[in-house]
């Protein structure tokens, strides 16, 4: 069973997602932010992170940055799922190493349907 | 806007973690708010003001409470502007976002109970139109040294630009120097070289050189000084990059971005992105000396 890191600072967002992933047979993780993310990612391998970008203490860039340093996670799919639309932002994401942009508000079956196009 | 009900997915079960999860963030705005201090006001009081609102966008937007989505995209734009420091906190400022969120309590109280239609739904057309015109900046944007006039184009004083002067707007070709150091080692800036190369119009880099352990990009640009500094924070720290006109400025005193250091961005460079184009012209021709 291919295990995913939701990450958002927002509990009802990483409810709905967890929610959404589970029913599609994924085991999904749940963290609260970029920091939080990073500490259960160095201590578990996740087959996909599907995170926010604006959160306190680390932002998704900033994480999606700290995972491809790390030699676990330099080749995992790493989803942004964001109300940010701004061409440099998914630029700026892009160019952080994250393999999707995804905007808010999503459509759950697009969203699986996404992520198992892009999960190995 | 999104159908919560969608393929099967029943999503109404969510409804109320994120009426409970939007109450709360709507009673930290209003806290923060009503304690603010706009001649005093921090950064991080802002950042977190600024977050309460795009918790609560994200929700709506996700679940489709349109109003909600709307008045906080609004409310969120105007407190960007003010955390990066591009406007200054007024009192009319201030009392827009209190009443917004006054309009938000309602709202939720309403969707909360089934009730979205009728004369007692609050009305935020005219809270997102005045939100709109003060986020617009108006009001002379707060510079502590000016730039002669509103020279935006290669002004041909050596201006150093002082905060994020209304000189830094978007869209308008210019030369500026950006200084990024000291360094332990000046390659840890060739990500922002990177930066030029991978994003289309961002601008490009006419020249770069190493001195005094910082390395110092000519850059040609119509991107804003906000949106350089974003994206060069991404790669060093946000004090050690500073930007001046260029070129020759002497820079008595240029402006690096003045916000608290936050963890988001690590030091150390980000992994190259591999075999990208080269970076296309800038949309905008060089603007040809005046004879």
């Amino acid at each position: 069973m291919h295990s995913i890191l939701a990450v958002d600072d927002s509990a009802s967002m990483r409810k709905m997602v967890s929610f959404t992933l589970a029913s599609a047979g994924f085991k999904v993780v749940e963290a609260v932010d970029g920091v939080d993310a990073f500490e259960k990612a160095e201590k578990q391998f996740f087959d996909l992170v599907l995170t926010d970008q604006n959160m306190p203490r680390l932002d998704g860039i900033g994480l999606t940055r700290k995972l491809r340093e790390h030699p676990k996670f330099q080749a995992t799919p790493i989803l942004i799922l964001t109300t940010e639309s701004s061409d440099q932002m998914k630029q700026a994401g892009r160019a952080a190493g994250a393999t999707g942009w995804l905007v808010k508000p999503f459509d759950p079956a697009r969203l699986i349907e996404v992520i198992r196009k892009v999960i190995r | 806007m999104a159908d919560a009900k969608n393929d099967g997915f029943d999503l109404t079960q969510f409804y109320q973690i994120f009426f409970e999860e939007a109450g709360e963030n709507l009673e930290q705005m209003e806290q923060q708010l009503l304690q603010l201090d706009i001649e005093t006001v921090d950064d991080e009081e802002l950042n977190a003001i600024f977050r309460c609102a795009h918790s609560i966008k994200g929700g709506a937007a996700t679940f489709g409470f349109e109003d909600v989505a709307e008045l906080t995209h609004q409310m969120e734009g105007l407190l960007d502007k003010l955390r990066r420091h591009e406007l200054k906190p007024t009192a009319p400022m201030v009392d827009v976002l209190l009443e917004s969120s006054d309009a938000l309590d309602a709202l939720k109280g309403l969707l909360a109970r089934h009730q979205g239609s009728g004369a007692a739904v609050p009305e935020t057309a005219s809270l997102v139109q005045r939100i709109r015109i003060l986020a617009s900046g108006t009001a002379p944007a707060p510079t502590p040294a000016p730039a002669p006039a509103a020279a935006p184009v290669a002004a041909p004083a050596p201006a150093s630009f002082g905060g994020m002067p209304a000189a830094s707007v978007a869209g308008v070709e210019r030369s500026l120097l950006a200084r990024i150091g000291p360094l332990s080692d000046t390659g840890l800036a060739d990500p922002i070289r990177d930066l030029f190369r991978d994003i289309a119009g961002l601008g490009r880099i006419t020249a770069e050189r190493d001195e005094g352990g910082c390395r110092v990009y000519e850059i040609h640009t119509s991107s804003s000084d906000t949106d350089l500094l974003d994206l060069f924070a991404f790669h060093v720290a946000k004090d050690a990059i500073q930007l001046q006109a260029s070129p020759g400025a002497a820079a008595p005193a240029p402006q690096s971005a003045s916000r608290n250091t936050a963890p988001a961005a690590p030091d150390t460079p980000s992994d190259v992105p591999p075999s990208r184009p080269a970076a296309t012209p800038p949309l905008l021709p060089p603007i040809p000396p005046a004879t």
